[in-house]
Order: structure tokens, then C-alpha cells, then sequence
């Protein structure tokens, strides 16, 4: 709806009064009977048309193997931050959601949603956070980084936010937040700033704007993600363990057979015969089962490191 | 065909205009040509000046349009240094061939983005990638045909950038020029057509203006030409020009002029071919203009196979008026003579069949000539000569005076005497002297015997002056006797000439022959002295002793002959009427006041006047009376007819007339007694006659004197 070279900042200030006029059509849906219910998918997004795009094929047909649970359609909501997604959510207009694992940590411990399948997102199972700085930085730990700037990806980031950030605090750095990648940074502290994108943050980097960056070695690895000569120049000084990549929620806002119900459908989908359709999923290789581990993580994860 | 063309005055004018008009058409063309070629290169130079300053300015405005959008655009993602953000701008706009660069620079001035996916030069300074400058305050410039553009990136109204754009309109400005070429061979190829359109017209005004210019030239030209071929006509001898123009100006005087000058080219001709062909006071063609009448005529008639008679006409005695009338009278009677002669020719209407005019030409002298052409027999010829002869012989009265002449006539006829004019003509003369010594007064046709005649007098008179010069001549003298006492009382002197080749010749061969031509002076003047040489010397001897000479008619009336006869008697002393004039009557009585004066001073001078062979002439009694006459000389015709016993009443009645008038008688040719026997009965006081004394040479006659007692007889 806009053009793309509309920054993100403006777009999200757009989609407002449709985010509006999507909840209030949600909440004139909720009340129909159950023969008109629309089973709504969401994320949070700052590309809403790109996820749209992704997301809807899925929805549409999630919701044809729950159309005996009475939805006979499907919608795709994108809201700009977690705020207005548990908000949504509260509000009973969002039964599905596909995140990453700190929006699905925040969302299970908030009590708006359980996970339902484990989303080979981007065909991981599982990925890593990576801090990288120039080969020819003296940087050599974690902790030569006081006093300088690390780029993150972006605040709701799992892998190049939560996971380094943590990783800093692990290595007893205290991180101070940047309003612009210039900024400067107290002697004491790890200044961060966010890059919006795995882009930016190598770009960053390699421009010697910031000293660090942090990607998941998902997109450290992919060819056509970043650019491969800076890439080349850089050295990673820190690996963190592996972890989930995405997760199936369903919100508090379904009742247990649909639960149920969007969990079979999900899990029901065979990485052979609905490939395609799992690849226009944000290229999800599979839809595995949720284990213990998965949901304990989930549930003790330490959120309170974020600001 | 080149020379003709260029001696015509109006060709000439219309090339040499032509010639001008080409030159100036050329000049026009030319200069025409090139500034043509100048206004459309420089249209087409400020068409494209002004099309690219207008391209520039709009794809400036372009540029700039761009370069604010993109700026715009590129506003918070500086702002948050959002590079990939910068790059997909960025890489958008240089998607597009014709930009050079974009640059996104920091407000520093140091490269931030470069729109590619590395930016290998990011940090570099604005001065080494882009030759604008925030400094200069320059928005824009142009490099060749790129522009360069420079546009601050405003945050906030914080300026927090530079955008610098290079865009390269290379293509623009390249299609600008191919379509300035366009254009400019669209013009000049409307440049060349418009020339051409003016060079053809200009071609058709030329043509049209050459053609009226030699139309022009031509109808001023065209009186003079005409003059032109006029005065080639006259010159050629068309005498029916005319040069009269009826312009005014140059052209009407050059025409008056020619045509006075051909007035008097024709007076002048007229004189001329009056003084060549016309005989000046007859009026009458000449003998040149009749021969060649004449050689015309023949030249017809023999191509139409007709006859012609030629009439050759001379005025008998025509000399005489001359010499006694003088010759005012003599032209005034030859003008009267052709007049009538023109007169009868029309009467008869005989004329030249090309010309209608009378065909009479006057061939000199007293000699006429007449054609008559188309002769269907001889005797219109024969009728035609009576007429002419009748028409002279009607006397003439002139200034008072009457005179009477005759003609005598030859005619020849072609083609029976001769084929050429000269011949004819020549014949006809012929038969004209002919006819003269056939007496005069007759006409005569050309016969070849004439021709021989005609030989022999010519002969005659070639050996009369021979023989007066080497003396060939001779005279004999014939004694007159005194028949009552029967003694030589005189002698009559007799030319005789003895030819050395021929012998003696007989006198009627060679007398009329003398007398005729104006050979009878010098002879009459020898005939003189000689007789009185021989009289001088008879004085001696006898006393009172006659001779008498013969004196012709053409003598008579000469001055030169009266006066040599008068000088002559009194040089020699010859004593009075000794010395004896003997003349016929026919030769006193043509011109008779002539004829008395000079017998008077013949007679004045002593000698005696004797009318010889009287009787035969035109007599009358008158001039008896009114001449100094002596005596007559009874001619021998009238001795011949003598009747012994017969009353002969007419020698009677004239020695009865003779004694009443007191003249003296001589009895000529008494050849016999019985005649001699006649007179002395009729009492005739003198004889003369072979009866007497034959002729007789100067010696013998002295001889005779000298031993006879003059006792002659007839019988002895």
C-alpha cells in the first residue's frame, strides 16, 4: 500500500488506522456465530507487506483444516510491536501466532499463548547468536568492548538482540542504549544501537561505524544475506549456544479443541508434500512437535535483562 | 549561322542583354544561395542552441525534481545511518544508464553511501567524487553533458547530508543533436528547395525577360531592318523601294535620309542611263541602249521563232542644213524628225512587245533605227518604210524656215540577213547607203550583192586618199567650142584616176563615191589648184582662156571650200572669168540663201557661175533670176533628144529664155554633126561634146592650143 523506498518508521505510523480497523473487524467477527469466524494469524512486523505476502497462504490453508471448528476464513494481522500484539490478543483477536522465541517467551509469560510447533524457520531448527568485529579490530574479547558500539538487529530480535545482549551482561559489560549509530558511549559502558537489519549491522561494522555487530549464524551463513567480501573481512569473537528458531503459538484466545485443533493442522503438514506451501511460510522447511525443553525454555527465559 | 547571328544589331543587344541578365540572375543566385545557407545554418545553429538550453533547463529542473525526492527520501534513513535503506535509494536511481553516480555524503562531507552493496570508498571526501561543493553554494553544474548536482539533505530542518548526483545526459543530448541534425537537414533540405523553387523562377523570370528584351530589341530593331533589306533590295537594283519609315526620331530621319538619298541615286541613275542610253537631244534611246534592245529582240524572236524587221532610216541632206542653217537648226530638225518618226511608230503601233514602248533609237547623226518585231510579211516592212519616207519628206518649218529633206531607207530582216544584232545591223546600213546611191529618197532591202557594193565603196574611198596623196589623180579637160567661129574658147577640168592596179577608172565609180563622203573637200581643193595651175599656164599661151571646175552640192555649202576657191583666185592672180564654177541645179536650189551668198562672193571675186546639166534638176525659173548666174550648161539628154527636123522646141525655149536673161549657153554632149548642125541653128553660142573634143590630158590640150587655130568640125 505504500511504495517500498517508504521507510519502515513511516510505514508503521500508516498502519495504525488498519491495525484499528482490522481489531474493531475482528471484534464485530468474534461475536458471530460460530459458522462465521475468521481465524486470525499474526506477527509482529515492520515489513508488513513482504509477511503478509508469506503468511497468508498458510493461514488460508490452516484455517480449510479447521473449518469444522466453525472458521470459514482466514486473516493475517502484523502489528508493529509486542505491546499491541498481547493487546490484540487480549482483546480476542488473534488466535495464531508465528514468532521467534523472545516474542514467544514474552507472550507464554504473559499468559496469551502456548506453543504448538516447534518452525524450522528458514530451514533451521535451531540457530546461534554471533558477535563479530573487523579482522583488524584489537577487539579480541567480549569485554575490549567497553566503551564502544555494538549494532543489533532489532529490539525484538532473539538472536542479535536478547542473546548478546545477554551474552555482554554474561561477560559483566553494562549495555547503554544509542539514539543514533554516532553517538557516544560512556567509558564504562557498551553503547548498542540497532540496525534494522542484518545489512546494516555488517555494513556498520565494516564502515567502522560501530566496533561489533550481532547476526544469527543463520543469516552469518546464508550466501545472499549480507555481502560477502565484508563478511570476509570480519572475525566473530563470540559463538552463543543454539537455539529454537520459531515457534507455532496458539493464543489463550482459542479454547483447548482448537488448540488442538491448530496444533494437528499444523503438525499435519509433510515437508514433502506441502512444500511449497511451507516454503512460502518464511521458507519453513518443517512444522516439528513442541518438547519440554522447548517450552521450559520458553518459559524461564530471563526477560529481564531488556530494557 | 553564328556569324549571321551575330551581325544582327537587335541579336547582338538581345545577347549582350541576355549575357547581363545572366550574370546579375547568377550574382543574385549565388548571393541568394549563400545567405540561404547562412540564415538556415544559423536558424538551425539558434534552433539548436535554444532546444538544448530548453533540454538542459528541463532535464536541470528534472534532475533537481529528482534530487529533492530522492533526498527526501533519503532524510531519516541517514538519520539512522540506515545504509541498506540508503543502498535500495539509491541502487533505485541508478538503475537508470544515464546516472553517473549518486552519492549520499555526511554533513561532514564524507561519502556515506555510493548506492552500492559495499560502499568501497565509503568515508571518502566530497571534493575527490563530486566537483560540486556545499561551499560554493552550487546546486548544480555542468560538466560536458553531465550534470552534476548537489543537494543538502535536510532532517528537521537540520541539514544532516549531501545527495550528489551525477547524471550523465549523454543519450538526451546525443538525440538532441540527432534530431538537431534532423531538423537541420529537413531545413536545408527546405533550405535547397525553396532555392531551387527561386532558382526556377528565377530561370522563367529570366527566360520571359530575354524573350520580351529580344521581342523588344526586334520591334525597335525591325524599322531598321526592314531599312536594312531595303537598301540590300536597291543595292541589289530593286528600283521599287521605298525608304519612307513612319517612325519619328533616329529612325524616321535615318529613313527621310535614305530616301532622299535614294531620290538622288535615282535622279543620278536617270542622268546617268540618259547620258549612257539615251540620246541627249532626241530623247531617244542610243545606240547603246538599241543594240541592246536589239540583241534582247533577237533573242525573242528567235525563241519564238518569229521574223523582225530592222529599218535603218538617214536623212538625206540632212549635212546640207547643218552646214547652211547651222547646227541649232540641224538639231531642232532632228529633234522634229524623231518626234514624227515616234508619232508614225505609234500610229502604227509597232512597239517592243516586253516594253509597249516605240521602238526607235537614235544611232547618231542623222541616222535613225526602228525594229518591227513579229514581221508576218515583207511588205509591212515595204509599207512601213513609205510611211517614214512620207512622213520626211513633208517639208519642216523651223524657226521660220522651211527645209526639205528625204530619207533614205535599209531594212534588213531576221533572221534572212543575219543572226546577230551587229550583223542586222550592219546590213541595214548597208541597205541604207544603198539606197542613198541609188539616188536617195528610196528605201531598200538588204540583198548580199549590196554587201559587196558596200565593199567596193569602201575600197574607193580607202583609194581616193591614196591616190590623192601618192597622185593617182589626173585631170583632162574637154574643150568648149565657140560654134559660130568654131575656136576653143574653154575647157571643162575632168577628175580622172588612174589606179595603179585597175587602170583608169571610170568616173561614175568613184565620183558619187567622193561625194558622199568628206572625202569631196580635200578633192574639190586639189581639183582646184591643179586646174588653176594648169589655167595660169593656157594664160600664157592664150589669153582670156577659160577652165571650169565642178563643184558638188556638198562643196557648195562649205565655207572652207568658198573661201579656199575665193583665196585661191586672187593668191594666183588668176584673171577674172577665166577661172569657171560649175554647178547642178539640185545642189543650188536645196539651199538657196546659202547657195547666193556664196555665188555672189564667187562671183564678186571674178570667176564665173555656170549651171551644169540643166534641165534635169528641180528648176525654177526664180533662181535664174535671183542667182549671180553666167550661163547654164544645156544637159547632153536634152543633145541626145535632138530632132534634126523637128522644132526641138525645148532647147529652143530654153536658149530663148537664156538670151532674154542674157545667160550664156553650152550645149553639152554633141556627139554628132547633126546635133552640132541643131544648135547652131537654134543658135546655141556653145558646144561641148565627144562630137567636139573628146577629154582630153593638160598637154595635149595645150598641145592643141598651141598648133590648131581652134578650126574644129564635126566632121574632121
Amino acid at each position: 500500500m505504500t511504495t517500498p523506498s517508504v521507510p519502515a518508521m513511516m510505514t508503521r505510523l500508516l498502519l495504525h488506522p488498519t491495525v484499528t480497523l482490522l481489531c474493531c473487524l475482528g471484534l464485530m467477527l468474534s461475536s458471530l456465530p460460530a459458522s462465521a469466524k475468521t481465524l486470525v494469524l499474526a506477527q509482529i512486523s515492520d515489513r508488513p507487506k513482504k509477511d503478509f505476502r508469506q503468511l497468508r497462504p498458510m493461514a488460508d490453508h490452516i484455517q480449510s483444516l479447521m473449518a469444522h471448528q466453525g472458521y470459514d476464513r482466514a486473516d493475517v494481522e502484523l502489528f508493529p510491536d509486542i505491546e499491541s500484539l498481547m493487546s490484540a490478543i487480549r482483546q480476542g483477536r488473534v488466535h495464531w501466532v508465528s514468532e521467534t522465541a523472545l516474542t514467544s517467551a514474552k507472550l507464554v509469560q504473559a499468559g496469551l499463548a502456548s506453543p504448538v510447533a516447534l518452525k524450522w524457520k528458514r530451514g533451521q531448527a535451531e540457530y546461534r547468536s554471533l558477535i563479530y568485529v573487523r579482522k583488524d579490530s584489537p577487539v579480541e574479547t567480549l569485554a575490549d568492548l567497553q566503551g564502544r558500539r555494538v549494532a543489533f538487529e532489532h529490539p525484538n530480535s532473539f538472536s542479535s538482540y536478547y542473546l548478546p545482549a545477554i551474552a555482554l551482561k554474561q561477560a559483566g559489560l553494562n549495555l547503554q542504549q544509542l539514539d543514533t549509530p554516532t553517538s557516544s558511549v560512556a567509558p564504562d559502558k557498551v553503547g548498542y544501537i540497532f540496525s534494522r537489519n542484518e545489512r546494516n549491522n555488517l555494513l556498520w561494522v565494516h564502515k567502522s561505524i560501530v566496533t561489533a555487530g550481532s547476526l544469527n549464524d543463520g543469516d552469518w551463513q546464508h550466501p545472499q544475506r549480507l555481502p560477502e567480501s565484508p563478511k570476509q573481512a570480519m572475525r566473530i569473537i563470540h559463538r552463543s549456544a543454539a537455539f529454537p528458531r520459531a515457534f507455532e503459538l496458539a493464543t489463550s484466545v482459542l479454547s483447548r479443541e482448537e488448540r488442538q485443533a491448530l496444533k494437528k493442522a499444523l503438525l499435519s503438514l509433510s515437508p514433502e508434500e506441502h512444500a511449497n506451501l511451507l516454503a512460502r511460510y518464511e521458507q519453513t522447511e518443517r512444522l516439528t512437535p513442541v518438547t519440554q525443553e522447548h517450552t521450559t525454555l520458553l518459559q524461564q527465559l530471563d526477560l529481564s535483562i531488556l530494557p | 549561322m553564328k556569324v549571321r547571328l551575330l551581325t544582327s544589331l537587335a541579336n547582338r543587344l538581345t545577347l549582350g542583354f541576355t549575357l547581363l541578365a545572366c550574370i546579375l540572375v547568377a550574382i543574385m543566385l549565388v548571393t541568394l544561395h549563400h545567405s540561404l545557407n547562412r540564415f538556415t545554418e544559423d536558424t538551425i545553429q539558434q534552433g539548436k542552441q535554444q532546444l538544448a538550453e530548453a533540454l538542459r533547463a528541463q532535464l536541470e529542473q528534472d534532475a533537481q525534481l529528482l534530487s529533492r525526492t530522492l533526498s527526501s527520501h533519503l532524510s531519516i534513513p541517514l538519520y539512522h545511518l540506515d545504509l541498506s535503506a540508503i543502498e535500495k535509494q539509491l541502487s533505485l536511481v541508478r538503475q537508470h544508464r544515464s546516472l553517473e553516480y549518486a552519492y549520499l555524503f555526511s554533513r561532514e562531507g564524507r561519502l556515506i553511501h555510493d548506492g552500492s552493496e559495499t560502499i568501497p570508498e565509503f568515508g571518502l571526501a566530497m571534493k575527490s567524487l563530486t566537483p560540486l561543493s556545499p561551499e560554493a553554494d552550487l546546486h548544480f553544474a555542468w560538466h560536458g553533458r553531465t550534470l552534476h548536482l548537489l543537494q543538502p539533505v535536510m532532517t528537521s530542518s537540520q541539514r544532516s547530508g549531501y545527495l550528489a548526483l551525477g547524471v550523465d545526459f549523454t543519450q538526451a543530448l546525443t538525440a538532441l543533436d540527432r534530431h538537431g541534425e534532423v531538423i537541420g537537414a529537413s531545413a536545408e533540405a527546405t533550405s535547397e528547395n525553396t532555392f531551387n523553387e527561386l532558382f526556377l523562377i528565377a530561370l522563367l523570370i529570366l527566360a520571359v525577360t530575354i524573350w520580351f528584351m529580344y521581342r523588344f530589341c526586334r520591334h525597335q530593331f525591325a524599322p531598321l531592318q526592314a531599312l536594312t533589306e531595303k537598301s540590300i533590295a536597291f543595292g541589289e537594283g530593286d528600283r521599287s523601294v521605298r525608304f519612307g519609315v513612319t517612325q519619328s526620331g533616329e529612325l524616321g530621319l535615318l529613313g527621310k535620309a535614305l530616301e532622299q538619298m535614294r531620290l538622288s541615286l535615282e535622279q543620278s541613275h536617270r542622268q546617268t542611263t540618259q547620258l549612257a542610253y539615251l540620246d541627249n537631244l532626241t530623247q531617244l534611246p542610243n545606240r547603246h541602249w538599241f543594240q541592246q534592245s536589239l540583241e534582247r529582240l533577237l533573242e525573242l524572236s528567235r525563241q519564238n521563232q518569229q521574223r523582225m524587221g530592222v529599218v535603218f532610216i538617214d536623212l538625206d541632206h540632212f549635212k546640207e542644213v547643218n552646214d547652211t542653217a547651222g547646227h541649232d537648226m540641224g538639231d531642232l530638225l532632228l529633234f522634229e524628225a524623231a518626234a514624227r518618226l515616234r508619232n508614225l511608230l505609234m500610229e502604227m503601233d509597232i512597239s517592243a512587245p516586253d516594253t509597249e514602248e516605240p521602238l526607235l533609237a537614235r544611232l547618231g547623226g542623222d541616222e535613225f533605227v526602228t525594229l518591227y518585231p513579229d514581221l508576218q510579211h515583207t511588205e509591212q516592212l515595204s509599207e512601213l518604210a513609205r510611211r517614214i519616207a512620207q512622213t520626211l519628206d513633208e517639208p519642216f518649218l523651223i524657226d521660220g524656215r522651211y527645209f526639205n529633206i528625204s530619207s533614205s531607207i535599209g531594212i534588213t530582216i531576221y533572221p534572212d540577213d543575219g543572226n546577230s544584232s551587229s550583223e542586222i545591223l550592219k546590213h541595214a546600213d548597208i541597205a541604207m547607203y544603198a539606197a542613198k546611191q541609188s539616188g536617195r529618197n528610196q528605201y531598200a532591202f538588204f540583198s548580199m550583192q549590196m554587201n559587196h557594193q558596200l565593199q567596193q565603196r569602201i575600197e574607193t574611198i580607202q583609194g581616193v586618199r591614196t591616190a590623192l596623196d601618192q597622185g593617182h589623180f589626173h585631170l583632162e579637160y574637154q574643150p568648149v567650142v565657140d560654134l559660130s567661129t568654131n575656136r576653143i574658147r574653154a575647157a571643162e577640168a575632168l577628175l580622172r584616176w588612174n589606179h595603179p592596179e585597175r587602170g583608169l577608172i571610170p568616173p561614175g565609180l568613184f565620183i558619187p563615191v567622193i561625194e558622199d563622203s568628206d572625202l569631196i573637200e580635200p578633192v574639190t581643193q586639189w581639183v582646184a589648184q591643179q586646174a588653176v595651175r594648169d589655167l595660169m599656164t593656157l594664160q600664157a599661151l592664150k589669153p582670156g582662156f577659160a577652165i571650169s571646175i565642178n563643184i558638188s552640192g556638198a562643196a557648195l555649202h562649205q565655207e572652207s571650200t568658198r573661201d579656199f576657191l575665193t583665196d585661191l583666185k586672187q593668191r594666183e592672180q588668176v584673171p577674172d572669168y577665166c577661172l569657171s564654177i560649175e554647178l547642178t541645179e539640185t545642189s543650188m536650189i536645196r539651199h538657196l540663201d546659202d547657195c547666193r551668198q556664196t555665188l555672189k562672193q564667187w562671183k564678186d571675186a571674178g570667176m564665173n557661175i555656170w549651171i551644169d546639166d540643166f534641165g534635169t534638176g528641180y528648176s525654177s525659173l526664180s533662181y535664174l533670176h535671183q542667182l549671180p548666174i553666167d550661163g547654164l550648161k544645156i544637159d547632153r539628154s536634152f543633145t541626145r533628144d535632138l530632132k534634126p527636123d523637128s522644132s526641138n522646141s525645148l532647147v529652143a525655149t530654153v536658149l530663148t529664155l537664156a538670151e532674154s536673161m542674157q545667160l550664156q549657153v553650152v550645149a553639152e554632149g554633141i556627139e554628132t554633126d547633126s546635133q552640132l548642125e541643131c544648135y547652131r541653128r537654134l543658135g546655141s553660142r556653145y558646144g561641148q561634146g565627144f562630137g567636139l573634143y573628146r577629154p582630153m590630158p593638160y598637154n595635149d590640150l595645150k598641145a592643141l592650143l598651141e598648133t590648131t587655130d581652134e578650126v574644129h568640125t564635126a566632121t574632121s
